[in-house]
């Protein structure tokens, strides 16, 4: 048995999810030409939320090959990942300056936060967690969308500073989802 | 605990156990981080590397972030850590057994394991191997750059007494051959950036010694510009203090400058923002990452011998660098009584489209 070939595997998949995102930031990009604020943020969170959806589908068609990956579920995060690294590179040829390290703190969390808050939707496995997920990634978007046009320095500074928190304990969660699984799935008392 | 079911007390203490891996994919990240900006440091100084890649490497760089939380975590599953922990498997042996009779059995066993893994070290913070690898590499990376610093710079600064004097009546020196050539430009400018040139000559030629305010500002942060923006220096004529700030900001019109110029056209309140002096770091003002500030210094010298009493600029050594579209977007606002209709009507389009296209965009 080759020892690497799962490690190949994840690397393999994990490369092909980041280059997927940063492919969809440019159609996202394209589509959302002229697009309201609203609009804008409906598109880019539904297509997280079909990454996800997608997600559930191969684990329905391909189930025991795509647990073999490890850490499977966090492939449309590592999309989403691709897909604001894209779009933070073009804001920075757009903007050359030294206000766009606060992208940082403040819109490139707002894509990580709802992708986190999906993985943690995805791993409950509970359709109305899904639901209300997605609404309150939506609504969190669209907020911190229309707070982006008026907000001065200090505000953002603010924002990014429960973004990040909100960061940290979504990831604490994902992580303890997670182990809680790995136990239900590895020992079911036979 | 005790009285908790053996699932729930294993999960606490791999969560324990998650808790120390996250610790070490951060402290990872922030190795990283500064590995990365000392490389950089070392290109910029090494190779002339622009400003604009190293903010965009750096950039890039620091977007990684959530990838080392989520990643490396293939060799360290739930089994692996848990093996670490329970390494005659007797916890997983109780989870698999449904028998009420084996459970009856193992459960104190399990119990009096897992209570001592929560006492015992085991579980307690360890900076990871790849850390150590990392930190190692971070540290050769900064011994590299201030050896490379040194040698940029000819030698150890001297930092004795006589040293700090010589140094402060250099910066003096300096300091007042600015001010002479902003007080008058035509007649004294030539005088006093020769005093200026001269100090800043006499300090290149001597190696050892501490370095000018010339130096200082000199680096890769040299681009966060003074505390106006820049522009306005340009805008009151060729040789004055603007024109040796070649990190000037230049308002893209997709970029903007955002809420100063806002503020500037529609007439804010604030005298600093009406006539147009933007403090660094409000909107994009004076921040711009288009041009290496490191390589028009380390020119300074050769020019200072090849054009003698020539004036003498940091960005431009002949010429005055000709912008009229900066000039005519901030050297018009003091002078204007107020954005009344009919004051110029080709103008207020101009002002109110771009105000449109920045709405627009943002």
């Amino acid at each position: 048995m080759n020892a690497f070939k799962p490690v190949a595997a994840a690397s393999a998949s994990r490369a092909a999810a980041f280059l997927t995102g940063v492919a969809l930031f440019f159609v996202v990009r394209w589509v959302e030409r002229g697009a309201s604020l609203l609009a804008a943020s409906l598109l880019e969170e539904g297509l997280k939320g079909c990454l996800f959806l997608a997600l559930w589908l191969a684990h329905r068609l391909a189930g025991p090959r795509l647990r073999a990956l490890p850490a499977a579920e966090f492939l449309p995060l590592i999309c989403v990942v691709g897909f604001a690294l894209a779009e933070n590179i073009l804001y920075f040829l757009e903007a050359p300056t030294g206000s766009i390290y606060q992208r940082l703190l403040y819109s490139y969390p707002i894509h990580i936060n709802t992708a986190a808050l999906y993985t943690l939707a995805y791993l409950a496995g509970r359709p109305l967690a899904a639901a209300l997920a997605g609404l309150a990634g939506l609504s969190y978007h669209f907020a911190l969308n229309v707070l982006a046009l008026v907000a001065r320095a200090p505000t953002v500074y603010a924002v990014g500073a429960l973004n990040l928190i909100a960061l940290a304990v979504l990831f604490r969660y994902i992580h303890r989802l997670r182990i809680e699984r790995s136990l239900d799935l590895c020992w079911t008392p036979q | 605990m005790t009285d908790l079911p053996v699932q729930t007390v294993l999960v606490r203490l791999l969560q324990r156990a998650q808790r120390v891996r996250l610790a070490n994919h951060l402290i990872a990240f922030a190795l990283f981080a500064a590995g990365l900006y000392l490389a950089l440091l070392i290109a910029v100084l090494a190779f002339a590397l622009s400003l604009f890649l190293f903010h965009l490497v750096f950039y890039s760089g620091l977007s990684l972030l959530p990838l080392f939380l989520i990643l490396g975590s293939e060799h360290e599953q739930t089994l692996t850590m848990l093996r670490r922990i329970d390494e005659h498997c007797q916890a997983e042996a109780y989870l698999s057994t449904a028998s009420p009779a084996h459970r009856a059995f193992l459960e104190p066993r399990v119990r009096s394991l897992l209570a001592r893994r929560a006492r015992e070290r085991i579980l307690r913070f360890r900076l990871h191997a790849w850390n150590r690898f990392l930190a190692i590499g971070v540290a050769g990376l900064f011994v590299a750059f201030q050896l490379l610093a040194l040698a940029t710079l000819r030698g150890p600064p001297n930092l004795s007494a006589s040293g700090i004097l010589a140094r402060k009546a250099r910066q003096e020196a300096i300091a007042q051959g600015n001010a002479k050539s902003l007080e008058s430009p035509d007649s004294d400018e030539a005088a006093a950036e020769g005093t200026a040139a001269a100090a800043l000559g006499e300090k290149r030629s001597e190696p050892d010694s501490g370095m000018g305010p010339a130096e200082d500002t000199a680096g890769p942060f040299a681009d966060t510009g003074p505390l106006v923006n820049p522009s306005v220096g340009e805008a009151a004529g060729p040789g004055t203090a603007g024109e040796r700030t070649p990190w000037a900001a230049i308002p893209k019109s997709e970029a903007g400058i955002g809420p100063a110029l806002r503020g500037a056209l529609e007439g804010s309140p604030d005298p600093s923002v009406q006539q147009g002096q933007v403090p660094a770091g409000v909107g994009e003002a004076g921040r711009a990452f288009l041009a290496s500030p490191l390589s028009d210094y380390e020119s300074v010298a050769q020019r200072i011998q090849t054009e003698g009493g020539k004036r003498l600029t940091a960005s431009s050594p002949a010429e005055p660098r000709a912008q009229p579209f900066l000039q005519a977007l901030f050297a018009d606002f003091p002078a204007l009584p107020s954005l009344a209709p009919g004051f110029d009507p080709a103008m207020e389009r101009i002002q109110h489209r771009y105000l449109e296209l920045l709405d627009e965009r943002f």
